[in-house]
């Protein structure tokens, strides 16, 4: 059964992201609450005095968050996400987040070439205030897309037209990483679980794009990863042998998102 | 007396260019609205009184250019409507028609046109608080240009009414659900889009006010010119099928006692294209 009707494929496509209702019951959102809470708890613990970056995140994949590490495998997950982008997408990555304060306008793709898509679960309810996803619809595409780049977003004379995705635990927006997004008025403590997928490279730019992707993303991390790295041992060793994740396994190693040493 | 310039900045025309619209705050003043109000509520009463007593009509439309509202008429002489549509479609354009609108209901998801020949701009004034849930404009940034504009016909949204909206319909979404930004505005705040943006207004209730003032580019270019010709001819039945009531051009404004340069230019302009004639008859 599919995930998406035909008319909320036309929305994403048309507007470059899409709002997903109730995607996570109460039961799971309790767990996955609990693992993000230990989560945070362990790494702060490991932290001198104590101290948490304003913006960081962690990787999901390792055994101690099981309920997390297994979402991208998940068919409400995956399977959307094939429908959006094809059915040889890629998982790669399932992250927690907590972040303070002001996410200003920017989009996620690092080429124009590179191509993919990103779910997210807000673990508070949000609008417009506090932090909810604002995009601009439409930002997706060119040379709309471009165009936003020759806009100072945070002039006073401009009041950058935006659409506020608010939004409850257990709902899931999704958008598209060349989508111009942003969060205003946030907490001090926003939590969120992300899960990227990226389109299989077809073109030789989509593969340059690719391998410019990898070095993106170790710059990335480097810079917001509280800890480890994305792919833990025991997710990369696969132990239910599932084959859409060692497919997904065996295209980042080709790509080189997976070091050697991680494997 | 209007002594200051009110040219907008390089980042306020990028923004429209970018964006399809552009919002002004505090354009004009509360006495000055007041002072709109109540020519509205005069001819608005008269109106009724001659050819819908009964209000059943959902729409009633008049041209601003008569004697009847004489402030609501000199506001196209205004420099704070003309100089900004003049740099937003030239110096030599055109305003082809001007507006007093009291609507009965909410507008679905539309353009006022599709044709991407000539620039159109249209100056919007609402005369009463608006809010998402009570008729503020909203507006879906950006779908003036390809490839959003012809994504949204493509999808089929346009529908004047929700019901008539073949992708509403099917997907089971209100037209509140389509994302867009949200013109929330106090009167005195003016909204000038390209009539190429897709927009709508829900939350409508019983004499939702706006006063309209759209500008042409003057046309030049063969496809320009043809597609002028075309509004030329299409315009008369557009007037009738909104039910507009009165003169577009009242005797009063054609006169031009002031012997405004620009209004010359103007009523020049209308009577060599033939708007004089479609649109008095």
């Amino acid at each position: 059964m599919s995930m998406l009707t035909e008319q909320q494929i036309t929305f994403f496509n048309t507007f470059g992201f899409i709002i997903l209702r109730k995607v996570f019951s109460d039961e799971e959102l309790a767990i996955m609450d609990d693992e993000f809470e230990t989560s945070l708890k362990t790494i702060q613990g490991e932290r001198p005095d104590n101290e948490v970056p304003k913006h960081f995140n962690w990787s999901n994949l390792g055994p101690e968050t099981p309920f997390l590490s297994l979402l991208p495998e998940d068919p409400r997950i995956c399977e959307t996400a094939e429908q959006l982008f094809g059915e040889h997408v890629i998982a790669v990555s399932s992250n927690s987040n907590r972040r303070v304060g002001n996410t200003h306008w920017h989009t996620d793709q690092s080429h124009p070439h590179s191509y993919g898509l990103k779910f997210a679960a807000y673990l508070q309810p949000l609008n417009s205030d506090n932090g909810a996803f604002r995009v601009i619809p439409g930002s997706h595409k060119q040379p709309f897309n471009d165009k936003l780049k020759h806009i100072e977003m945070h002039s006073s004379e401009i009041t950058v037209p935006y659409y506020s995705c608010d939004s409850a635990p257990g709902d899931i927006v999704i958008f598209n990483f060349a989508t111009w997004h942003s969060s205003f008025g946030g907490s001090t403590n926003r939590r969120m679980c992300t899960i990227d997928f990226y389109k299989n490279p077809e073109t030789p730019e989509e593969v340059e794009g690719t391998y410019d992707q990898v070095i993106v993303d170790e710059k990335v991390y480097a810079k917001l990863r509280a800890y480890g790295s994305g792919f833990h041992p025991h997710w990369l060793a696969n132990p239910q042998n599932s084959p859409r994740r060692q497919r997904w396994i065996d295209w980042l190693r080709k790509y080189g998102f997976v070091k050697s040493e991680e494997a | 007396m209007i002594a200051e310039n009110y040219s907008l900045t390089g980042k306020q025309i990028l923004h429209f260019e970018t964006f399809g619209f552009l919002v002004r705050r505090n354009v004009f003043s509360a006495e000055e609205v007041a002072k709109i109000n109540g020519e509205f509520d005069r001819r608005r009463a008269s109106i009724l009184a001659e050819i819908d007593p009964e209000e059943k009509r959902t729409f009633t439309q008049w041209p601003t250019r008569n004697p009847e509202n004489p402030f609501t008429a000199s506001l196209l002489d205004d420099p704070r409507i003309y100089v900004p549509s003049e740099q937003l479609v030239g110096e030599d354009s055109i305003p082809i028609q001007s507006h007093c609108n009291s609507y009965g209901k909410s507008s679905g998801w539309h353009v006022d046109t599709f044709d991407r020949r000539l620039c159109v701009i249209k100056n919007i004034l609402y005369l009463q608080p608006t809010t998402a849930d009570r008729g503020a404009l909203r507006v879906i940034p950006g779908s003036h240009r390809s490839p959003l504009s012809e994504d949204l016909r493509n999808m089929d949204l346009y529908g004047f009414h929700d019901d008539t909206s073949p992708f509403l319909n099917a997907s089971g979404m209100r037209g509140e659900d389509i994302p867009c930004y949200i013109f929330e505005s106090e009167p005195g705040d003016v909204i000038t889009f390209n009539e190429l943006t897709w927009h709508a207004a829900f939350g409508g209730y019983k004499d939702r006010r706006s006063l309209s003032y759209n500008f042409f580019t003057n046309p030049k270019a063969d496809d320009e010119i043809e597609s002028m010709k075309k509004i030329v001819e299409h315009t008369p039945a557009n007037t009738q099928g909104l039910g507009t009531v009165g003169l577009e051009y009242h005797p009063n404004w054609l006169e031009n006692a002031d012997n405004n340069p620009r209004r010359a230019r103007w009523i020049n302009w209308l009577e060599k294209w033939g708007f004089t004639d479609v649109l008095n008859n």
